[in-house]
């Protein structure tokens, strides 16, 4: 048994050095917090540029952050970045927002901003609404947004991917219904809004599309009376791809009324469209929709509040029992289906071959052999990982459009039982091993013992005994 | 002297091998969890773990990891075994 002590006195002091040995990236960087809580907005106000607040970062100043937008294709390489405004700084909380500036030139592969670190005053930020700039229109295409990365920077690795943000998840609160804004002060016919229907059916050809919702247009406080001008809905389907180009055959228009009020000062517009969609869109794919305006842009900041408002109704017409106000207000559906707000997408719906290839990839990763951590899954039990697993291919069977099943505990009960389970299971497992190591050392130096089997009789070490 | 430095860098191979089965063995491991859940079976376990009051996942994790630890050990163990010298005595 000397040499099984020696064996054991040796591994006590590598293993520090099988720690050292991990990678540096996305191994103990478990300390990145991003905050997935919309910032609190007030009711009918919004500016651009918009804000996301990274909080509960820790680092040490100073440090530069970068951002990176995902697409969904994940094709984008980190070959070019400019600077971001940068913060000033009161240092009451850990963390830093990056601004994203609807006037900065939109390249799709081409967002990433450096950022320099800045302790922020979080009391201090206005009251800028996080939005979902998940379209994005260039050189006449469109890509749509997923997330965003964000990474630090070392010399020697460069850049470090340390998480990502899921632009789906921001929108994932316990309110109900689920409400955000779409933030960019716009030039309407250059930067469109863009929504997603995550809808499971296909909208067919020939089948009614309303849309109604209300605006808020900056400017003008006195007379509402002054706004004039067309109104319509600009519906882009992705038929085949995530891209497609502005003069597109997909594309139709939908014609709008609306009703101007003046509120508090401040006017605000509701719009009633209704049209019908020339063709057929799968809408696995994104079919968006951009707000159009004829009136003058320079001077007024549009946006599109409360979109979780609008009511796609792709096969029934709204009808409405109220006739006092012109059928903006309350309208009763009959029939039909109220999306209150994209809240469920699922990427994996846009490209359906992904999978597959994400499986195999997933099978050759395994095969990576850098020497990361080998004790990352004893670390892993005290964090707080995600919970609720994902069943994209049950849902798929049972015609679901809940792609994700929570546990039915909560996370400070699993939080405390799971490292007390995972740990008392490998003391088990471990004392069988030293109890089946001390039986066959017991018989270590019988011919033909029986305890410990085959290792008993073939680790002699020394002198054999003489043949029973 | 030299008998004692051998017996050091044997040692010492030895822990590198049992190091590398480690890594090899949670590759296969983790082979064998893709070939196996990553399917409807996954998920349907997945769901099951979500009824347990503790994260299945994780607790699973940190057996594999002493399995693979014990196999690595079982077999840098053999082949120190295989060459330590036998004395034997007629």
């Amino acid at each position: 048994m000397r040499w099984l002590k020696k064996v054991l006195r040796i591994i006590a002091i590598l293993l520090p050095c099988f720690c050292c040995l991990a990678l540096p990236h996305n191994t103990f960087a478990k300390s990145f917090v991003i905050n997935t809580i919309p910032i609190a907005y007030p009711n009918k106000t919004l500016y651009d540029p918009f804000h996301i607040t990274f909080s509960q970062l820790t680092y040490t100043a100073p440090k530069t952050w970068y951002i990176q937008y995902v697409l969904q294709d994940n094709k984008c390489t980190y070959d070019d970045f400019h600077d971001s405004t940068a913060s000033t700084s009161t240092a009451l909380q850990m963390g830093f927002s990056y601004v994203f500036d609807s006037s900065e030139a939109l390249y799709p592969c081409k967002h990433l901003a450096r950022i320099s670190n800045s302790f922020y005053n979080e009391s201090s930020l206005p009251n800028y609404v996080l939005g979902r700039p998940n379209f994005r229109s260039w050189d006449q295409y469109w890509y749509a947004y997923d997330g965003l990365y964000l990474f630090d920077y070392d010399t020697n690795n460069g850049l470090n991917r340390q998480s990502k943000l899921n632009f789906s998840d921001l929108f994932k609160t316990n309110d109900n219904p689920l409400t955000y804004s779409i933030p960019e002060s716009m030039t309407l016919n250059t930067l469109p809004i863009g929504l997603l229907f995550p809808t499971q059916d296909t909208i067919s050809a020939g089948s009614s599309i309303i849309v109604k919702g209300e605006y808020w247009v900056d400017g003008d406080s006195t007379t509402p009376a002054s706004y004039g001008g067309t109104h319509s809905i600009l519906v882009r389907g992705f038929l085949d791809s995530i891209r497609y180009a502005n003069d597109s055959p997909s594309s139709f228009t939908i014609n709008c009324s609306d009703r101007v009020y003046l509120d508090n000062g401040i006017n605000f517009r509701e719009f009633y469209c209704s049209g019908t969609s020339p063709y057929t869109f799968d809408t696995h794919y994104p079919v968006g929709l951009t707000f159009r305006s004829s009136l003058g842009q320079d001077s007024y900041s549009w946006y599109m509040e409360n979109a979780n408002k609008f009511v796609i109704d792709s096969f029934n017409v709204i009808t409405n029992n109220d006739t006092t106000d012109g059928g903006l207000l309350n309208p009763s559906v009959s029939g039909g289906e109220t999306i209150n707000a994209p809240g469920n997408i699922n990427s994996q719906l846009y490209h359906p071959g992904v999978e597959s290839a994400d499986y195999y990839q997933s099978l050759v990763d395994q095969f990576n052999f850098s020497f990361t951590n080998p004790f990352q899954p004893i670390f892993d039990l005290f964090t707080n990982g995600d919970a609720c697993t994902q069943i994209p291919i049950l849902a798929g069977m049972l015609n679901s459009t809940e792609t994700e099943y929570c546990p039915w505990f909560d996370a400070n009960t699993r939080n405390i039982v799971t490292p007390v389970v995972a740990l008392s299971s490998v003391m088990l497992v471990f004392g069988f091993l030293v109890r089946w190591l001390g039986a066959s050392s017991g018989n270590l130096f019988e011919d033909g013992g029986s305890g410990g089997g085959s290792m008993g009789k073939s680790t002699f070490i020394g002198k054999r005994g003489p043949n029973a | 002297m030299l008998d004692t430095v051998f017996h050091i860098l044997k040692i010492t191979v030895v822990v590198a091998i049992a190091a590398f089965f480690m890594v090899a063995i949670n590759a296969l491991i983790g082979v064998l969890t893709t070939l196996l859940f990553h399917n409807v079976i996954g998920e349907v376990l997945g769901i099951l773990s979500c009824c347990l009051p503790f994260n299945a996942a994780a607790v699973f994790g940190a057996l594999g990891l002493s399995c693979s630890a014990i196999l690595s050990f079982l077999i840098s163990k053999k082949i120190f075994d295989l060459t330590s010298w036998s004395v034997s005595t007629v």
